[in-house]
């Protein structure tokens, strides 16, 4: 049965590339990317691999499709016709590559295999003495805030490092943050879309602190829970307008807050050291496991303070070019 | 006591002040800051050096699990002394960059442009120090996308640095995603992500998805360090990019993907040239001597300094890549000995290009006029960095050049031979095409007088010194790289 | 018929990773070749979470319940790679609206007459 299941969605998920590849409407294209992203999250699921299943349904398929349909917005919805000469050169690419691929596959580890070597190397320990040296029942939590929290950490700062990237490509003349009336107090009229609206963001508000304390005992953790929060008021925007949006949370404040979360995570790791221990060692702050619980919920408020911010930003820059 | 964490700290300086400056309201503080900074990184860059000299390997585990469980830093001769190179490569652009960023870049958006310098900083020497695949990575991604930033920065000047940078974007993300797809291979069939300890596990492991894991890993690092065919986003990136940037990167990308091919043959595949059972090496010396001559006759074609520079700076990868394919300690020797003196000239060339665009506002041929009267000091710097380009003797150069040659030569390879020789000639050619540019083409009134701003007098006069003093005596540079090449090879030079 | 269902998901995955490498390379506009270039990583990621499953396992969270579990490492490496796979997004999207802005286009082959070395250097808008 799982099996049927999982040739099923694998074969929509090629279907819809596909899709992509052929479709001129880049709008359409931007649905299906999409749909792309939450058939992938289904697998995922499927394949026992619910973090992230959730992070590739907020961050996957949410923030990415926004930002693509924000920039379609500007750029324009219907592609042109390709030339013949670069598809003949792609295609011949993409086969040789791919033969190259399912060449290597077949000597893989079968699908499913338990006495594959990553399933009997470093992640044994993983699974074995979480408990007792983490103590949080979520080994995918405790493997990214702890045993390789230094990864994680570099994360965050990809996630600010975008930020500050688009912060400086749509600037703006003077390039100075958003403020009240500079961008159009565009909001919806339909009554629908604002009663929903206005259910769903509290409620989104809601969710956004369970999953991310949550997320040591259940999939979640700071990624999610940014995303999630980001996009409750980018859903706000949206509806109400983003004039509404800067009046509620300004974006001085948003970049401060999205720097301060990556000095949290970083922060973290100095006190250690300054207590005698390893950067990012959480038995500085506690006995085992304890400190690393501490740790881990600092880590994950730094995380979870970027990503938020880093969001919103990062749609508000995109959804107010262009009207100045 | 503090400096024993410099391992972790020399990453984590630049990488949490970046924030900082970010938000600074102050374009003047942030440029100081962000120079202080990277100066200290570089003090604590040299720290590490010193262990290392003495054949000292110091392992680091992050948050003290160990590895493989843990990620772990492991430096050694070659990772100090490539820190040291990025380190001071920062230094000396945070000097530049200030005053070269001029009218092109917006006051408020100053601060992010020096927040992204160090983020880019701290993003290769990450990837330098680390012991872990996955951990390269994140920090490639890191110095990654600080650097496309970087580049379209240009777009003030000249928008094509924003497709440039586009480009960029495009076939880096590319690359990485190579090199992610190489790792999911060699992790299948080993279970782990420690580079020593991949080193271990890989001869009991399948052999199909080891060469096909190498050879995406190979294909990626292929785009980052410009490799025929995938050379094609350096000469723009390189000749739209405000000025000082490109001078960071002519220093510093490009060889940290050499460092990794370095790297991933001595520790994961255990024999250096080889990545897996694929004999890379074999590929190495015909791509480098493509890249050699095509580089050097492009530049000669080219109307604009920087754009020059760039094919110069392909033709030299070249030559980088013909040594690492030779092998043996001799060859990784020559190699390293030519990334460190060509980071040294190439710098040096671009800082006074540097001074230049920012006194005459462009860097065309044409716009040189005039400069051997008018220019007189940026002038003579300029003409050192050509003569440690063509390799004269008394220049870093033509160590650099020599070491290659000696090597080929005593291996009868006359066609490597020839064409270094060749190309040495065709560098005659282009860099007196910049002499006859400056000094001989008629002087021109409508192009500002006066000569190299001081904020760029420091860093190019300490790289043209440099260029000379390494030509004079070039122990120092020799020694470490036949060190590096011996520990690497496992054998006492 | 087992071997095969057991190579079946891996090479669903190699036909998406070169769906979406195709798109990259062989369209010619920006915000496409973006999206395939996210078709392409999300690809390998997929790649990643087959390798890691283990049969008749269980989500890596502890549960008296379960004794197998799938393995941890590839989902904490690939929570990785899907936020900096956004970031790439989000920057490239901004070049692209640049792009726009500057050029009149996001088409390559109109791009490339406008982006020769030759033509003279020209401001792109403000930013």
């Amino acid at each position: 049965m799982e099996d049927f299941l999982m040739i099923g969605l694998l074969l929509v998920l090629c279907a819809t590339g596909i899709a992509i590849a052929f479709m001129r409407d880049l709008l359409v294209v931007a649905m299906l990317s999409g749909i792309f992203s939450f058939v992938c999250c289904a697998v995922f699921v499927l394949f026992d691999a619910p973090d992230v299943a959730f992070t590739e349904a907020c961050v996957g398929a949410g923030v990415s499709t926004v930002l693509t349909i924000a920039a379609i917005r500007l750029t324009g919805r219907r592609e042109k016709r390709e030339g013949r000469r670069a598809s003949v050169l792609g295609l011949t690419l993409a086969c040789i590559c791919g033969l190259a691929l399912i060449y290597g596959t077949l000597e893989l580890p079968r699908f499913g295999d338990p006495r594959a070597p990553s399933q009997t190397h470093v992640a044994p320990h993983y699974i074995d003495r979480t408990a007792e040296e983490v103590g949080v029942p979520n080994i995918v939590t405790a493997v990214l805030g702890s045993y390789r929290g230094y990864d994680t950490m570099g994360e965050t700062v990809v996630v600010f490092t975008a930020a500050l990237g688009v912060l400086i490509l749509l600037g703006g003349a003077q390039s100075r943050p958003l403020r009240r009336g500079d961008a159009p107090a565009r909001k919806d009229q339909d009554v629908v879309l604002r009663g929903i609206a206005a259910l769903f963001i509290p409620m989104t508000l809601f969710l956004a602190p369970y999953v991310q304390f949550h997320g040591a005992y259940s999939p979640g953790g700071g990624f999610q829970a940014g995303a999630i929060l980001g996009g409750a008021m980018i859903l706000y925007a949206l509806v109400f307008g983003i004039d509404r949006l800067n009046q509620l949370v300004p974006e001085r404040v948003l970049r401060v807050i999205a720097a301060l979360g990556v000095l949290t995570y970083g922060g973290t790791g100095v006190v250690t050291v300054l207590l005698g221990h390893r950067f990012l060692d959480y038995d500085a702050l506690g006995a085992r496991p304890a400190g690393q619980q501490i740790g881990l919920t600092a880590i994950e408020l730094g995380v979870f303070m970027t990503v938020a911010c880093v969001m919103i930003i990062l749609y508000q820059r995109f959804a107010s070019r262009g009207d100045q | 006591m503090i400096l024993d964490h410099a391992p972790a700290l020399v990453v984590a300086l630049p990488l949490l002040s970046a924030p900082l400056i970010a938000l600074l309201p102050r374009p003047a503080l942030a440029g100081m800051l962000t120079a202080l900074i990277a100066a200290l990184d570089l003090a604590l860059a040299i720290y590490l050096l010193g262990p290392a000299l003495d054949g000292t390997l110091v392992s680091y585990p992050l948050g003290n699990w160990l590895p493989p469980i843990g990620i772990e830093y492991r430096i050694d001769l070659l990772a100090a002394a490539m820190t040291v190179l990025i380190a001071g490569s920062a230094t000396l652009t945070a000097l530049m960059l200030p005053t070269a960023l001029g009218p092109e870049v917006a006051p408020g958006d100053r601060p992010r442009l020096f927040a992204a310098l160090l983020l880019c900083q701290a993003g290769l020497i990450g990837m330098v120090v680390t012991g872990d695949l996955f951990n390269v990575f994140v920090f490639l991604e890191i110095s990654s996308l600080s650097t496309y930033v970087l580049i379209a920065a240009g777009a003030g000047r000249d928008r094509r640095a924003l497709t440039a940078a586009f480009d960029y974007l495009v076939l880096g993300a590319t690359g990485a995603t190579f090199f992610v797809i190489g790792i999911a291979f060699l992790y299948i069939v080993t279970g782990t992500l420690n580079m020593a300890d991949l080193g271990e596990r890989l001869p009991g492991a399948g052999k199909r998805a080891i060469i096909v894991g190498s050879s995406f890993l190979f294909v990626g690092l292929a785009l980052k360090a410009a490799m025929l065919p995938l050379h094609r986003w350096l000469p723009n990136a390189y000749a739209y990019a405000p000025t000082a940037v490109t001078t960071f990167l002519a220093m510093t990308a490009t060889k940290v993907s050499i460092y990794l091919l370095i790297r991933l043959s001595d520790l994961v595949f255990q024999s250096p040239g080889e990545l897996g059972r694929v004999n890379f090496a074999a590929l190495l010396p015909p791509i480098g001597l493509a890249m050699l001559i095509m580089g050097s006759v492009m530049a000669v074609r080219s109307q604009d300094l920087k754009r020059l520079l760039a094919f110069s700076s392909i033709a030299n990868l070249g030559l980088m890549l013909i040594a690492l394919g030779l092998g043996a300690v001799a060859g990784i020797a020559a190699a390293l000995i030519n990334l460190f003196n060509h980071a040294v000239i190439k710098g040096g060339a671009f800082a006074v290009t540097a001074g230049i665009v920012h006194r005459r506002g462009s860097s065309s041929l044409a716009a040189l006029a005039g400069l051997s009267r008018d220019m007189p000091i940026a002038f003579v710097l300029l003409i050192i960095a050509g003569l440690g380009l063509i390799g004269v003797p008394l220049t870093a150069g033509f160590v650099s050049k020599l070491s290659v040659i000696q090597i080929a030569a005593g291996r009868e390879l006359w066609l490597l031979t020839g064409g270094i020789l060749l190309s040495s000639l065709i560098t005659v050619v282009y860099v007196w095409r910049v002499v006859e540019a400056a000094m001989l083409a008629p002087a021109r009134d409508d192009l500002p007088k006066g000569d190299l701003h001081p904020a760029f007098l420091l860093p190019a006069g300490l790289l043209a010194a440099g260029t000379i003093a390494l030509g004079i005596d070039s122990a120092p540079v020799v020694t470490v790289a036949t060190r590096i090449a011996g520990q690497i090879l496992g054998v006492t030079p | 018929m087992r071997d095969l269902i057991g190579l079946f998901p891996y090479w669903a995955v190699v036909v998406l990773m070169m769906t979406g490498l195709y798109i990259v390379i062989a369209q010619g506009n920006l915000v496409k070749k973006l999206v395939g270039l996210g078709i392409f990583q999300v690809s390998v990621f997929l790649l990643y979470i087959t390798a890691g499953v283990v049969e008749g396992g269980t989500p890596p969270i502890l549960n008296d319940q379960f004794t197998s579990y799938t393995n941890p490492l590839p989902s904490v490496l690939i929570l990785t790679a899907i936020v900096v796979g956004v970031a790439t997004l989000a920057v490239g999207l901004a070049l692209a609206v640049r792009i726009r802005e500057a050029f009149g286009t996001i088409e390559e082959d109109e791009l490339q007459p406008l982006a020769t070395p030759e033509q003279p250097a020209q401001k792109g808008p403000g930013a």
